[in-house]
């Protein structure tokens, strides 16, 4: 089982950037799918939208966002939902994602994904939110761990346990960020392979690679440079213990051609290849 | 400490940065100071990045560093309430305006108000613009009730210095190492508009941006013509009829 490319897989996909519009309609590069920033087609017209809607004919699409901000106090944005959902009814995405995160309260965005503390009430907050959101859209979360630089004292809990208590609550599914779970072993220190190791296996929907930098005392997830030797190693992991799920290279800054990119992705279905040899 | 006062709290400290309040520096495992760095600093380096994205003619007449020091004061007096980066930074042609001794600065207001526009323009809705075959079956009777809108992506705006001649040679690839002196000019009107998917502009003829103001807030046809009748006597018409064919060929009106 373990190792195994899972029936509903989507493939090796690629974060979806302008700079690479043109070149994905004119190369058809192999690539499975995109994933697309939700935030940046909630427009209402133009360019972004003209060039979704061409590489949406050609590829399956996910709808990743960056400011649901299921941990919020404040009360769920309405008119960002309505706006989710037609984009949605636009694009037609496989699964809709988001972090499990803050990003503001009192009306502020701080265009940040910020750590929760894991307590019992942090918990039953975001639950009845997942849960309201699910019934709005009309579908399955799926929620991303983040990298996060700060931990709370009052934390009752692991981050895993506390994902894994929200799934088993709500029912919603997994993004795991496997660079994201490297940069907080690091910076919290726990044992990475604990976390992949602790979630509910079934429930893991997708995983993201991307790269970080390394200042010794911390990591800083920064999507500015290739995937590290050290979450390739974790990624085997997390391909031995739960599957071989959906995976996304995500690259924000410094985005070199996409040829680049595509050979990076590569890598990462090498890496599946291998870990589904010796598994065989 | 309970959640929301927690994120209220965490909130407050990255907006101001500076030294962690002792509150938070008890919620929070060590080393705090240092971590907490890293969202205090991403939090205005981000919005800025998102500014220059937004404002490149702006960033690229300023320079780095006093882009982001003029900045800097917009991102502490007007923290994002949007969901998307994109839509923050509406008010800086307005904060810069505020700020304004000289002419210079006049400029660059008027520069990132200009900015602004055009980014609107780039991810309006599209829409059919009438052509204008689509009147040749109209009777001569029925052209004073003809009404017409503008489409979603047409901006208007007017200009008091030269930061239209700025953002053009601020955009030039490569940019130049140095633009236009500011020096304020004539009031100028300006059209944004979109045919495709890059947005254009020109500015207006005397007269045409009061007449196509007057048009896209409802007047009808007939209305403008009387309107322009006061200036232009029996050149009224013909004017009219000139202008809304040039609207019309450039896409930018829906007839009502």
């Amino acid at each position: 089982m373990t190792g195994m490319r899972m029936p509903d897989s989507l493939g090796f996909g690629l974060g979806l950037r302008p700079v690479h519009y043109a070149a994905i309609l004119e190369s058809a590069p192999a690539v499975d799918w995109f994933e697309v920033i939700t935030e940046n087609y909630l427009i209402d017209g133009g360019r972004p939208l003209h060039y979704l809607d061409q590489v949406r004919a050609r590829y399956p699409i996910v709808m990743h966002g960056v400011s649901l901000s299921i941990g919020s106090t404040d009360a769920l944005d309405e008119d960002y939902l309505a706006r989710v959902a037609s984009l949605a009814r636009r694009c037609e995405p496989e699964w809709l994602s988001d972090h499990l995160c803050w990003t503001g309260v009192d009306g502020h965005n701080l265009h940040d994904l910020m750590p929760l503390p894991y307590t019992e009430e942090a918990l039953a907050h975001v639950a009845a939110r997942v849960h309201a959101v699910q019934e709005r859209l009309g579908r399955t979360l799926v929620l991303e761990n983040v990298s996060s630089y700060v931990s709370y004292t009052s934390s009752a809990m692991s981050e895993w346990q506390f994902l894994s208590e929200l799934v088993a609550r709500t029912g919603c599914e997994l993004l795991l960020d496997v660079n994201n779970i490297y940069v907080s072993s690091r910076n919290h220190g726990f044992d990475a392979r604990e976390f992949i190791d602790g979630v509910p296996r079934a429930a893991v929907r997708q995983f993201h690679l991307a790269g970080h930098q390394d200042h010794g005392t911390h990591c800083i997830d920064t999507h500015d440079e290739p995937v590290r030797r050290e979450v390739w190693d974790l990624y085997a992991h997390a391909l031995r213990r739960i599957g071989e799920v959906s995976t996304l290279l995500e690259r924000d800054d410094k985005i070199p051609p996409l040829e680049e990119l595509v050979a990076e992705l590569g890598q990462a279905r090498s890496v599946a290849r291998a870990v589904r040899a010796a598994a065989a | 400490m309970r959640l929301a006062e927690l994120e209220r709290a965490v909130q407050e400290h990255v907006l101001a940065g500076g030294a962690l309040p002792a509150a938070l520096a008890a919620a929070v495992a060590p080393p705090a100071e240092e971590r907490w760095r890293v969202y205090s600093e991403a939090y205005r380096l981000r919005l800025i990045e998102a500014l220059a994205a937004q404002y490149p003619a702006l960033a690229a007449r300023l320079g780095e560093e006093r882009f982001a020091a003029r900045l800097d004061a917009f991102v502490t007096a007007a923290p994002s309430r949007f969901r998307s980066v994109r839509d923050y930074g509406g008010e800086l042609g307005a904060f810069l305006r505020a700020e304004a001794a000289g002419t210079e600065d006049e400029m660059l207001a008027e520069l990132a108000e200009f900015e602004w526009q055009i980014a609107a323009a780039f991810d309006a809705a599209a829409a059919a613009a009438t052509a204008p075959g689509e009147l040749g079956g109209v009777a001569p009777e029925e052209w004073p009730a003809l009404r017409f809108r503008c489409v979603p992506a047409v901006r208007r705006l007017r200009t008091l210095t030269n930061a239209v001649e700025a953002y053009r040679a601020h955009s030039a690839e490569p940019p130049p190492a140095s633009g236009p002196a500011a020096i304020r000019t004539a009031p100028t009107e300006w059209l944004i508009h979109r045919p495709e998917f890059t947005p254009q502009y020109r500015p207006l003829a005397p007269g045409e941006a009061a007449a196509l103001d007057a048009l896209a807030a409802g007047a009808s046809f007939g209305a403008l013509c009387e309107r322009l009748g006061e200036e232009l006597g029996a050149g009224a018409a013909p004017q009219a009829a000139a202008w809304l064919k040039g609207w019309l060929l450039e896409g930018i009106l829906q007839k009502v």
